[in-house]
């Protein structure tokens, strides 16, 4: 690159950047996924939009010359192998294979059906699908199918949270069925991107398909042990977290090289060193926290502003194309994941919820598509068409799971509330009288005994006391016979003593009775409760709430504006 | 269960261990010793090897030298060592198997399995390992119970009540390991959400706590979520230098794939900074 080149490179992502994560953010703020504003980005800077109003300034910023365009796709292929090795330590290997054939047997059917549908479609209306790619009809085929059988982790695994279904047996085959899908679904991909080498021509598939498993089962088993090993010395004798961090980014970039220079593609190289990492014991949470958000922050937001840069989404969108992608991707996956949480043991409404779920694409299939895209393997009509695909079914999961559990929305703390258990002045000055008054109010719509209840909060109080600081206190129980969480609030005038850790008196007290057996549905309320009280002013503009009515508009207000989803 | 109850001798309670010709087997033989004179239980040591006359005097005399009571039956067996400890306990029926541990766990143990884990797995009592970093017999002033989030236990509990009431100490840490599914809830709030989290997951704890009776004890507890499995109750135990960590013992199946996916209690055993007691429920219960 010369010195003009160079300049626009810089100039141009930096651009990227900014502009990218700051639709990204906005799209958070409107609670849409940040890949839309970052895809948006792209193509409001690129050919589509700025190119098409003002091509002098676009040409200026993003120059066709060959210097140019080796450097961005250096970034952005840099940028996918590191985004997939962050999604292949989300991964936690040992736990997904502790469940059993269970999992196994469901994935089968949550991915059987929904490539059945993708290869079953390409093959059948070759004119749509195939188009102007001169490659062969059946590698088209089978990479729909696999491209439909992806899911979105981060997605199922919110989703199952909201629904209050995480933390039981279900939830977890539930996540082990979505990891499992992945890694065979990038499997799968690695071997058809592998005999699409060179230029359209097909290599043996059978040689693709053993140097994948080959080099699968030695980084999973051999591979797995030496990082278990290297781990710990690397944590005691080098800069932490510095150390393990570039130990992690060479060992993915090393991976890479070996797995394209064998013939299959580097991003498996990345994946699967991703997988093989994110098991190890002795990875940190937090280790993996700061490559999660070094890369998913700058990496990740280039490379999806990028493919802005690349295709005219304009150009090259084709309505029909568009539509039959998002309804098979759509029927395909809803169908197969309803079929196997079935089979696991979830009602008619909670399948079809976690079909929808399951739907998410998410960002990973834009990768996949992009780099089938790079390949030779789609033309752009069936890259767009699966752009949007990702985008409408990540958008559409949560709505559409709203609707069929039952046309209400995730129960928040406002719903947990009762204008009869609030008191705006507590008679209470002691912490025994305080629950007591608090309880005597939940009593009457618990249909349990008062004393009995009381006694629960009291317990608990003992092994550690809820005051949390900031004059606020958060007595809490499990109780048995209770089918709903409720909560009582009281305000005390003079304070009462629940012993916080900074000393000072209880003002607002939140009673929490939640079910016995409802263990992340408790955590998700006193987190709630929590953040909802992060800060003094917080706390002093509930006091002000006069009215029950009062005091529920401004818990639902601010946990509106809390509640951001990804 | 009350102190004076502990007191009382109970000759149907067996503690068994397994001793070697090693400086290390002295310490393993006292603590046994030690343990069973708390409990009120009897002794009986194990030793693998050929039963003749010269092996068994020179046992007698480590015995001695471990200041251990003379008249403590000793068995002599010959056999793969995992087996004939297992194997005595399951005869006598144990309350608590004490054996020697490695301090550190190579690639190849862990593939291949130490003794240590064979033994952990195969028990059907709880199995206290001792490796080489321990110098002393446990005080149990330091003793972290390592749970995990929605486990059942309550026998684990009362076990340790028991052991700690007998050596007539009072403080406990509780740890609660975050296991994958809460680990991967944690991921997906935000930074500055992730303190009410876990402060949240901590009041649990204490919830979870209030249900058990722990009068007269000092407890500290702390919910760990920044390692993973195993890994992470061991370190909280380096940590605060604790002399003894008492957790779940790992499943007792020891097939092909479990040496490859490694349970959290096996995890345990990679890097033992002090003793380690593998609680299993109710010796007959494990029976098939």
């Amino acid at each position: 690159m010369d010195h003009s080149e160079l300049t626009a490179f810089f100039l141009a992502l930096g651009l990227l950047l900014l502009v990218a994560r700051m639709l990204g953010e906005l799209a958070r703020r409107f609670n849409m996924p940040s890949v839309l504003g970052e895809l948006l980005a792209g193509v409001l800077l690129g050919p589509s939009v700025l190119g098409a109003l003002a091509p002098g300034i676009h040409a200026g910023l993003f120059p066709a010359t060959p210097g140019f365009l080796t450097g961005i796709e250096a970034v952005t292929t840099l940028g996918i192998a590191l985004f997939l090795m962050v999604a292949g330590i989300e991964v936690d290997l040992s736990a997904i294979l502790r469940q059993g054939k269970a999992s196994f047997v469901i994935s089968l059917f949550g991915m059987v059906i929904p490539f059945a549908f993708g290869f079953g479609s390409a093959m059948l209306l070759p004119e749509l699908f195939v188009g102007s790619s001169a490659v062969d009809q059946l590698l088209i085929a089978v990479f729909l199918g696999t491209a439909l059988s992806i899911t979105a982790l981060p997605v199922i695994a919110k989703i199952l949270i909201d629904l209050n279904m995480y933390r039981s047996d279900l939830g977890m085959i539930i996540i082990a069925v979505a990891v499992i899908n992945d890694i065979v679904g990038w499997l799968l991909f690695a071997v058809i991107l592998g005999t699409m080498n060179e230029a359209g021509q097909t290599i043996s598939v059978w040689w693709t398909i053993a140097m994948t498993v080959g080099f699968t089962v030695l980084i999973l088993t051999v591979g797995r042990f030496i990082i278990d090993a290297i781990l710990p010395p690397l944590q005691a004798y080098t800069t932490w977290p510095g150390g393990v961090l570039s130990f992690a980014v060479s060992g993915g970039l090393l991976a890479a090289a070996l797995t394209e220079w064998i013939g299959i593609h580097a991003i498996l190289g990345t994946f699967m060193f991703g997988v093989a990492f994110g098991d190890s014991k002795h990875l940190r949470e937090r280790t993996r926290q700061i490559l999660d958000h070094f890369i998913s922050f700058i990496f990740a937001p280039l490379f999806f502003a990028s493919i802005g840069l690349q295709v005219d989404i304009v150009q090259y969108w084709d309505t029909t194309l568009v539509l039959v992608v998002l309804l098979i991707a759509t029927v395909g996956k809803v169908l197969g994941s309803l079929v196997a949480s079935k089979m696991v043991g979830f009602s008619d409404r909670e399948s079809l919820a976690i079909g929808f779920g399951m739907n998410a694409r998410g960002g990973m299939i834009i990768i996949l598509g992009l780099l089938a895209l790079q390949a030779g393997l789609i033309d752009e009509r069936l890259f767009v068409a699966i752009i949007v695909m990702a985008l409408v079914t990540s958008l559409a999961a949560g709505p559409a799971m709203q609707w069929i559990m039952g046309q209400r929305k995730v129960p928040g703390l406002v719903d947990f509330l009762n204008s009869k258990a609030f008191l705006p002045s507590m008679r209470a000055h002691a912490r025994d009288e305080a629950i007591d008054e608090l309880v005597a109010a939940l009593a009457p719509a618990t249909g349990l005994s008062r004393e009995e209840v009381t006694e629960r909060v009291m317990d608990r109080e003992r092994t550690m006391s809820t005051g949390i600081g900031r004059r606020v206190a958060i007595p809490h129980a499990r109780i048995d016979g209770l089918t709903a969480p409720l909560i009582a609030i009281g305000f005390s005038k003079d304070g009462i003593d629940f012993d916080a850790p900074d000393g000072k008196t209880a003002r607002l007290i939140f009673l929490v009775l939640t079910p016995r057996d409802e263990y992340q549905r408790q955590l998700q309320i006193l987190a709630e409760i929590g953040k909802l009280l992060r800060s003094d002013q917080a706390v002093e503009r509930m006091l002000q709430a006069e009215t029950f009515v009062a005091l529920r508009a401004l818990i639902n207000s601010e946990e509106k504006t809390q509640g951001a989803m990804e | 269960m009350t102190p004076d109850e502990v007191a009382t001798p109970n000759p149907e309670s067996t503690i068994v261990a397994g001793v070697a010709f090693s400086p290390h087997a002295q310490l393993i033989a006292a603590t046994a010793f030690a343990f069973a004179r708390r409990l009120g239980a009897r002794v009986l040591f194990v030793h693998v090897g050929e039963d003749v006359e010269t092996t068994r005097a020179r046992l007698r005399a480590m015995l001695r030298a471990a200041n251990v009571d003379t008249a403590c039956e000793l068995i002599l067996r010959s056999g793969d060592p995992a087996d004939v400890l297992t194997g005595v306990a399951e005869q006598v029926n144990a309350t608590l198997l004490v054996t020697g541990a490695l301090e550190t766990e190579g690639m190849l143990q862990r593939i291949f399995g130490s003794v240590a884990r064979k033994i952990a797995r195969r028990a059907l009592c709880p199995v206290l390992l001792l490796p080489l970093s321990v110098h002393a017999i446990p005080r149990l002033d330091r003793v972290v119970l390592g749970i995990r989030a929605g486990e059942e236990f309550s026998g684990m509990l009362a076990f340790t009540l028991r052991l700690l009431r007998s050596a007539g100490q009072t403080r406990l840490h509780v740890v609660q390991e975050a296991d994958y599914l809460n680990r991967l809830a944690a991921r997906y709030v935000d930074e500055r959400e992730a303190t009410e989290f876990e402060n949240a997951q901590r009041s649990m704890l204490a919830d979870t706590l209030a249900e058990y009776d722990l009068t007269g004890l000092d407890i500290e507890m702390d919910v760990l979520d920044d390692s993973t499995e195993g890994i992470a109750v061991i370190e909280y135990a380096r940590r605060i230098e604790a002399d003894l960590v008492i957790t779940q013992a790992p499943p007792r199946a020891l097939t092909l794939r479990d040496r490859y996916i490694s349970h959290p209690a096996d995890s345990v055993l990679f890097s033992l900074p002090c003793g380690i007691l593998l609680y299993r429920a109710d010796s007959t219960a494990g029976k098939e």
